[in-house]
């Protein structure tokens, strides 16, 4: 919809409705001059009508009395008499009075009858003289004839009686028409107002529903071709390892590093496409727990120490607590290698200090770099996606700028509060403020690292892929594993009658990786916990899986595996499996 | 104490002399039939506090036409008189309120202003006729009824006086 256009004809709408408005109070204005207009010329004729029939008594007295003889009248005094009621009858039979009067049935003619019969009495008046003949039939017309004309007609005009009946439609009917007009006119914008309101509401939110349709479709296709693109790139990293074992030699040492480097890489960009995707869509699940800071901490050292390395950049941990915070520790760990990363990547020399600061309520993890520092105007579009600054000069590894991105909206979907300290030239600082955890997490004692064999450790895996369980089948033997590789629940089942038999007394040199999804009815879980169950013993196992959605990771966590997220890097496979061994 | 009286006697006289001679000189006394009263506070008088006027002497004040129409009667209306204002000029009368009454006992209230300022006539023709009780005469206040009349048609309504026989100036 054209917003230009809408707001026009709201302005429109708007305009005529002031207009409208403007009419009715015009209108009703009017409407009270009429009427009070009305009213007065009303009470005119009505007054006019009783000073007629008063002036006609103080007539007929007048002439009685000169008549009868009254020495202090003379013939001047009952003409003067005759002749201001004439001058009444005047004045309702002429001008607005008279317009007023003609308005009530009967009046006027009764009015005019009355006249001509008081005019032919003026020759009586005119020679009257005192103790003349004429006082009878004069005195007749007055007391029979007019008077009871003219009490007729005041009865007629009084008010109360007669008021609307005289002319009060007419007299208002401009003023009541325009009033309806315009009531008429002030609905119709208002129906206009809302249709327009009803239609842009409707407008407004189909366009919402088709953008978030469009976003979870996005989102979705996102996932999926992630979980796809997952599989082929685990193959390759666990083939490239084998053929690394296999062939390396110290010429072909650096190309194997570079290989897998980029291997690497492809990984972190499609994490970084994966969770933005996942946030523009809204699909991350939040876990809120009491996470120790400290295993996470460690595990980000070790991830970051190889590379941290080769740019000769001091990578230290200030962290003198075992502290435990409420957050999502999947979500936590890659707002934390995001910052890591970056702040090695953009670092040319000196140090990248991680640190930890507590306080009553809130812990603050900072990390700060030595690099080339933020502008104060970068500072506040560095948030954004794929903003990569110009100063900046990664070594020849372009990301896609979203790291930042990702931090800045996981932060605010964990309620944690991010900030930037920073100086162009002398370096960045970036804290987070994770709210401390009252109740620590009951969970496994991260035991310490041990160098042990896995030589001579059956393996059983299962795995529908093909590639990737050769690639599995051909890493493990390098290890010195012995390895049974089973695509199917049947197959799996055959090997377990086989172990049962081989190591019925050694169940502890076993152990099972499997895929989550298996293109079946049944899942890794089943198939792990059907092999255990034929064996008669708790073989340790791990589950691995593309799935990248919280939620589900934790359901799988919560069948009492361990569980590990595609592509899984061999040193970290290798750490698992001797993890699990000693458990077990 | 005769002589004292005799004294106060002529003081009274030679204080008196010059007022009394100075109404004699602008008012002269009506001959004919008094159509109109004036009473209260005026500067000129030609009986003692009042003037008294008759056809003759208001004629002698100016003749005015005034054509305009009325609510009382049908169509444009031809009248002649004298302005409002000559006539307040003729008794010395300047500000205040007119008191005014009319043969058949109607009274009301003027301000001065409304024959200053705007253009009240007291009517004595009608369509080259005199006035007479009859036809609202013999003196009739008349607004002239146009686009300049500033007061409200309630106001002239209740002002047009018709057969005025009194003016009192309060």
């Amino acid at each position: 919809m054209n917003k230009k256009s809408s707001q026009q004809k709201y302005v429109m709408a708007f305009i005529m409705l002031i207009a409208m408005s403007l009419i009715l109070l015009s209108a009703y204005v009017r409407n009270v001059k009429e009427e009070q207009e009305y009213t007065r010329t009303t009470r005119h004729m009505v007054v006019n009508a009783y000073e007629l029939h008063l002036m006609m008594l103080s007539f007929q007295q007048k002439y009685h009395s000169y008549i009868l003889g009254n020495p202090r009248l003379t013939q001047q005094h009952v003409q003067d008499a005759y002749d201001i009621v004439k001058s009444k009858y005047d004045i309702l039979m002429e001008g607005e009075t008279y317009e007023r009067l003609s308005k009530i049935k009967g009046v006027p003619e009764a009015l005019k009858q009355s006249f001509s019969l008081f005019l032919q009495i003026s020759p009586y008046i005119k020679n009257a003289l005192p103790h003349d003949g004429h006082l009878t039939i004069v005195d007749n017309i007055i007391e029979h004839s007019l008077l009871d004309q003219v009490q007729h007609i005041v009865k007629k005009t009084r008010i109360g009686t007669n008021w609307k009946s005289a002319g009060w439609e007419e007299a208002t009917q401009d003023s009541r028409q325009l009033i309806r007009i315009s009531i008429l006119g002030i609905l119709l914008i208002f129906a206009t107002l809302i249709g327009l309101l009803i239609w842009q509401i409707r407008a407004t939110h189909k366009a919402l529903v088709h953008a978030e349709q469009s976003k979870v479709t996005k989102a979705k296709l996102m996932a999926v071709a992630g979980h796809e693109l997952r599989q082929p790139l685990q193959a390759s990293s666990l083939l490239l390892s084998t053929l690394q074992a296999q062939a390396q030699s110290p010429s072909n040492h650096r190309l194997f590093q570079g290989i897998h480097h980029s291997i690497e890489s492809i990984t972190e960009l499609l994490n970084g496409i994966l969770d933005i995707s996942r946030l523009d869509a809204d699909l991350l699940t939040v876990n809120k727990e009491a996470v120790p800071l400290t295993p996470l901490l460690n595990k980000m050292l070790d991830r970051f120490a190889e590379q941290a390395r080769t740019k000769n950049l001091k990578l230290t941990l200030a962290n003198p607590e075992y502290l435990y915070i409420n957050s999502d520790e999947l979500l936590l760990e890659r707002i934390v290698s995001n910052l890591l990363s970056n702040a090695i990547c953009y670092t040319q020399s000196g140090l990248v200090q991680l640190s930890v600061t507590s306080h009553q309520q809130t812990v603050t993890l900072s990390i700060k770099d030595t690099g080339p520092g933020i502008s104060k105007e970068d500072q506040e579009v560095i948030f954004n996606e794929f903003i990569q600054l110009d100063n900046a000069t990664p070594d020849n590894q372009q990301g896609l700028g979203l790291g930042l991105s990702i931090v800045k909206r996981l932060c605010t979907l964990l309620s944690h509060k991010l900030t930037l300290h920073s100086t162009l030239g002398e370096g960045s600082q970036f804290d987070i403020s994770l709210p401390r955890a009252n109740t620590p997490r009951v969970d496994l004692p991260t035991a310490p690292r041990a160098q042990w064999s896995l030589s001579g450790v059956t393996v059983v895996v299962i795995e529908d892929d093909q590639d990737i369980l050769t690639s599995f089948d051909l890493l493990l033997a390098t290890w010195g594993c012995h390895v049974i590789t089973a695509s199917t629940m049947e197959q799996a089942t055959m090997a377990a009658h086989q172990l049962k038999v081989t190591h019925e007394n050694t169940p502890h040199e076993l152990l099972i990786v499997s895929d989550y999804y298996l293109k079946q009815s049944y899942n890794g879980c089943d198939v792990v916990n059907t092999v255990q169950k034929m064996i008669g013993f708790k073989v340790p196992a791990m589950i691995i899986t593309a799935e990248t959605d919280p939620q589900r990771l934790e359901e799988i966590r919560l069948t009492g595996h361990s569980v590990f997220r595609k592509p899984l890097k061999p040193a970290t496979l290798r750490i698992a499996l001797q993890r699990l061994l000693k458990q077990a | 104490m005769l002589k004292c009286f005799k004294i106060l006697l002529l003081s009274l006289t030679f204080l008196l002399l010059p007022i009394m001679s100075a109404h004699a000189d602008i008012l002269q006394a009506p001959k004919g039939k008094v159509l109109l009263t004036i009473t209260g506070n005026i500067k000129h008088t030609n009986a003692p506090g009042i003037a008294q006027f008759d056809r003759e002497m208001l004629e002698a004040l100016g003749m005015k036409p005034l054509n305009t129409k009325t609510y009382w009667t049908n169509g444009l209306q031809r009248f002649e008189g004298i302005s409002g204002k000559r006539l307040m000029q003729a008794v010395g009368v300047r500000a205040g309120q007119l008191h005014v009454r009319a043969l058949d006992r109607y009274k009301a209230k003027i301000p001065v202003a409304d024959l200053l300022h705007h253009r009240a006539t007291l009517a004595l023709k009608q369509g080259g006729e005199y006035l007479t009780v009859a036809t609202k005469g013999p003196l009739w206040l008349v607004y002239p009824l146009d686009n300049k009349q500033k007061l409200l048609k309630k106001q002239i309504t209740s002002r047009s006086i018709w057969q005025l026989i009194t003016i009192d100036v309060l």
